[in-house]
């Protein structure tokens, strides 16, 4: 056997490893998601960096200039408004970077994650597109979801531009798709792929891959930012703080 | 009493940014200093079980012996519920030790580190158990 037929069986076999791996497993039902799950990584929306890097946004050159505008901002104690910071929901991508846990609750026609944080509630229409009849843009957008195989796959439009995707100030725009591929990696570990395709913020489509840990046992709790919030933005878009009376 | 240090020497005691990393979820922490971590040793007149910041308004006397009412900004009540906290961590009229970020401009405010109870024990904001 020459040098080239063994590279050949041994690419085949390694592509045969590869598809066995990413076949789906019978033992992990569709309804294995549901249930509660708790982030793995922190709230930074870049999980390939460490706190304090930039993360690898695929930026346009007008976006890149936008969040170098903001960086500058927090740099000189002035950061821009964060919009959860005046109580508003973090919206759909940056839901999911959230602390705090969520719960999958699937119905035929719906299904539903219910967020503690800010006590967000999204709804997957899993029979076509998602009504739009509320008026658009929403913090959660309008959501449709269908199964490849045991993978949901959920897209995501119409999101308010408003909405950053974490402290850092990284931007969004109306033109965001939100593709987010979620299949479980045992039936304690759920793994989320979430795509952002946006051609005004990036020059490609960005990926960040996130995982869960399924919470046994664990209850979703009050969450309502209004109660007391002794950290309003101030009218240079600073973050406040109400001291004593 | 209040004291100040620069971060470096209380760094075995707390956990510091990374302990708080995970909390940064509702605001940014600029206006705290995270380099300076001040020591206020009090009597707590009020605990705000409360979102999305729980807050802890303590009178500290000052270096001319007036009482002062600093408010220290915590997490929020679900986070510090799975740590271990209740609505009755902090009660008024308890002696506690703080250890805390103050803000940026001075005033009368911060962000708590960690506590020193009456009973020797410390409590820190992810977990119940001592810091660092």
């Amino acid at each position: 056997m020459n040098l080239r037929a063994v590279l050949i069986l041994l690419a085949s076999v390694l592509a045969a490893q590869s598809s066995a791996s990413a076949a789906e497993s019978p033992a992990l039902p569709r309804s294995g998601m549901n249930g509660i799950w708790s982030g793995e990584q922190g709230v930074l929306w870049d999980t390939s960096v460490k706190p304090g890097q930039k993360p690898r946004a695929p930026f346009t050159r007008e976006y890149a200039a936008i969040y170098q505008e903001a960086l500058d901002a927090s740099a000189r104690g002035q950061p821009k408004a964060d919009p959860p910071a005046s109580c508003l929901p973090p919206g759909v991508p940056r839901i999911m970077a959230s602390p705090f846990p969520f719960e999958i609750v699937q119905t035929p026609e719906i299904t539903y994650i219910l967020y503690e944080y800010m006590s967000q509630i999204r709804r997957v229409h899993m029979n076509g597109p998602a009504p739009t009849a509320l008026g658009l843009p929403t913090f959660n957008g309008r959501s449709s979801g269908r199964w490849d195989g045991s993978t949901l796959v959920i897209e995501t439009t119409d999101m308010n531009p408003i909405s950053v995707l974490d402290t850092t100030h990284l931007p969004t725009s109306d033109a965001l798709k939100v593709t987010e591929r979620l299949r479980l990696l045992s039936a304690n570990q759920l793994e989320v792929t979430i795509t952002l395709t946006d051609p005004k913020v990036y020059s490609e489509p960005w990926t960040v891959v996130r995982t869960y840990k399924r919470k046994q046992g664990e209850q979703i709790l009050e969450y309502v930012c209004e109660e007391n919030n002794r950290n309003p933005v101030q009218s240079d878009g600073s973050t406040g703080f109400v001291g004593a009376p | 009493m209040l004291r100040r240090f620069p971060r470096i020497q209380v760094a075995l005691l707390a956990t510091g940014l990374l302990a708080a990393l995970p909390i940064a979820a509702h605001h940014s922490f600029a206006i705290f200093n995270r380099d300076v971590q001040v020591t206020l040793t009090g009597t707590v007149k009020e605990f705000q079980w409360t979102n999305p910041h729980v807050f802890i308004q303590l009178v500290v006397k000052n270096a001319e012996g007036v009482d002062e009412e600093w408010s220290i900004e915590g997490a929020s009540p679900n986070m510090l519920f799975r740590s271990g906290w209740t609505n009755q961590s902090f009660k008024p009229g308890d002696k506690v030790t703080l250890v805390v970020n103050p803000l940026r401009d001075g005033t009368h405010g911060a962000n708590f580190v960690f506590a020193e109870l009456p009973d020797g024990k410390t409590l820190g904001q992810l977990n119940s158990r001592a810091p660092g």
